[in-house]
């Protein structure tokens, strides 16, 4: 049983990373995303089909709205279809407005946020994507949760009289 | 004059008296966010809320399993519904580990598909919950269930046909919804009743409940009915007479979806 289920995490590993070299696919951020999931659903967490998807300017910060359940452990994948060097942050609020506690994780094109919900309720998980902050230090003297890409890639130039390039994302998630 | 002027701003800003969801609502205006809504709604899965009850005591789902036959109904909201119920009623038979009943239940899902006229982009996963059921992967089967449901939504929905992409949810959710309480109610505890607190999930499905024909104006007052047992999330534990009340809502809605007559008590 556990052969079978490696075999189809691998088939599914495979094609996302087939769908990852697809540039420009409708869904590279899905892709992105599945990317790093791959991993994660070995340790017994449960893809969810369904998924966020969209397009979202360099700084602009979105907002999604998502039932969870207190005994679940959750994990949110957000992947970005991006060829420079960026920060994507993942966060996730209660309905409070309260920041929730929760490992943080980033590769090159994706950001992984796992979370144990201490209640069952709508949860609000802030994403966004935006230019390498230049200097480090005060990155962490505001304690911020943004993920900083491992691997070095050109920084991303602003052009003032190029309208911003909308970037493809997607956000997916597992239980477990 | 101006008392009058304060009354009707604070009128305003309260908003009609029967809008669901004000405890939300209220938490929000209180701590704003900066962010762009993302419209789109994620509707959990009846294995997300099973997952957390397995946890809680491992209950014998077989008792909850649902052994009346869906019928293929003409009506294509009806039909929606009733195959999202039939998903649902997958995952129930996954908990159970029955293979016997997870094969029943890939067949109505062909079935109620074939009636949607979404037979071939199903088979697919129908061939992939059989041979996972076989095989005894029931991670590989509650994910196969999962994909026919998005799978038909999708499909409703690149035919222009959302709204039964979101009855196909809505049925989902009523049948896992009436499984949970069955469940709470044989073995009640807070934690467990905590489950149901889903006000975001149940406001979403009534924003979008506005049409005034076939099943939907019941669908809406038996949605608004179960809002009204959940209690605000500030407000402590749902009830065992509210779960119960819940349940009976469910069932009413979901016998009539059917058109089963209401089981003996």
């Amino acid at each position: 049983m556990k052969t079978r289920s490696k075999l189809r995490n691998a088939i599914l590993l495979a094609a996302c990373l087939i769908g990852a070299v697809v540039p420009g696919s409708v869904d590279e951020g899905h892709s992105r995303a599945l990317e790093v999931a791959g991993p994660w659903l070995e340790k017994g967490f449960t893809l969810r089909e369904d998924y966020w998807r969209g397009d979202l300017k360099l700084g602009e910060q979105l907002e999604v709205k998502h039932q969870m359940f207190k005994g679940n452990e959750y994990i949110f994948w957000f992947g970005v279809a991006v060829t420079e060097e960026v920060e994507i942050s993942i966060r996730v609020y209660d309905i409070k407005g309260n920041e929730l506690a929760g490992e943080i994780k980033s590769s090159r094109y994706a950001g992984t946020m796992r979370v144990n919900p201490p209640a069952t309720g709508t949860y609000r998980i802030l994403l966004s994507v935006d230019r390498p902050k230049v200097d480090e230090s005060e990155e962490a003297a505001e304690g911020t949760n943004a993920l900083k890409t491992a691997e070095a890639m050109p920084a991303v130039e602003a052009d003032p009289d190029e309208p911003p390039t909308p970037i493809s994302w997607a956000l997916a998630y597992g239980y477990r | 004059m101006n008392r009058l002027l304060f009354i009707a701003v604070l009128l305003c800003l309260m908003g009609p008296a029967d809008l669901p969801a004000q405890d939300e609502v209220a938490a929000e205006v209180r701590r704003p966010l900066p962010g762009r809504f993302v419209e789109d709604v994620l509707i959990p899965v009846p294995g997300e809320v099973f997952s957390v009850l397995e946890k809680l005591g491992a209950p014998d789902w077989s008792q909850y399993r649902e052994r009346r036959e869906l019928p293929v109904v003409g009506e294509r909201d009806r039909l929606a519904l009733l195959f999202g119920m039939a998903v649902a009623e997958g995952f129930l038979a996954v908990e159970s580990e029955d293979t016997e009943a997870i094969e029943a239940v890939g067949q109505q899902v062909i079935r109620l598909a074939t009636g949607l006229g979404l037979r071939a982009p199903v088979e697919g996963h129908a061939a992939a919950i059989l041979e996972g059921s076989r095989t005894q992967d029931w991670n590989a089967v509650r994910q196969e269930f999962d994909r026919a449901e998005v799978t038909v939504r999708e499909t409703l929905a690149r035919m222009k046909d959302e709204p039964l992409a979101r009855l196909v949810s809505v049925g989902g959710w009523l049948r896992g919804t009436q499984a949970t309480t069955a469940v709470i109610i044989d073995d009640y505890s807070t934690d467990a009743a905590e489950l149901l607190v889903q006000g975001h999930v149940i406001d979403h499905f009534l924003k979008h409940l506005e049409v005034e024909e076939g099943v939907i104006p019941a669908l809406r007052g038996g949605l608004l009915e179960i809002r009204t047992q959940i209690v605000p999330e500030e407000s402590g534990p749902i009830s065992l007479p509210r779960v119960q009340s819940i349940h009976a809502s469910c069932t009413r809605l979901l016998d009539g979806f059917a058109g089963w007559e209401p089981k003996s008590q």
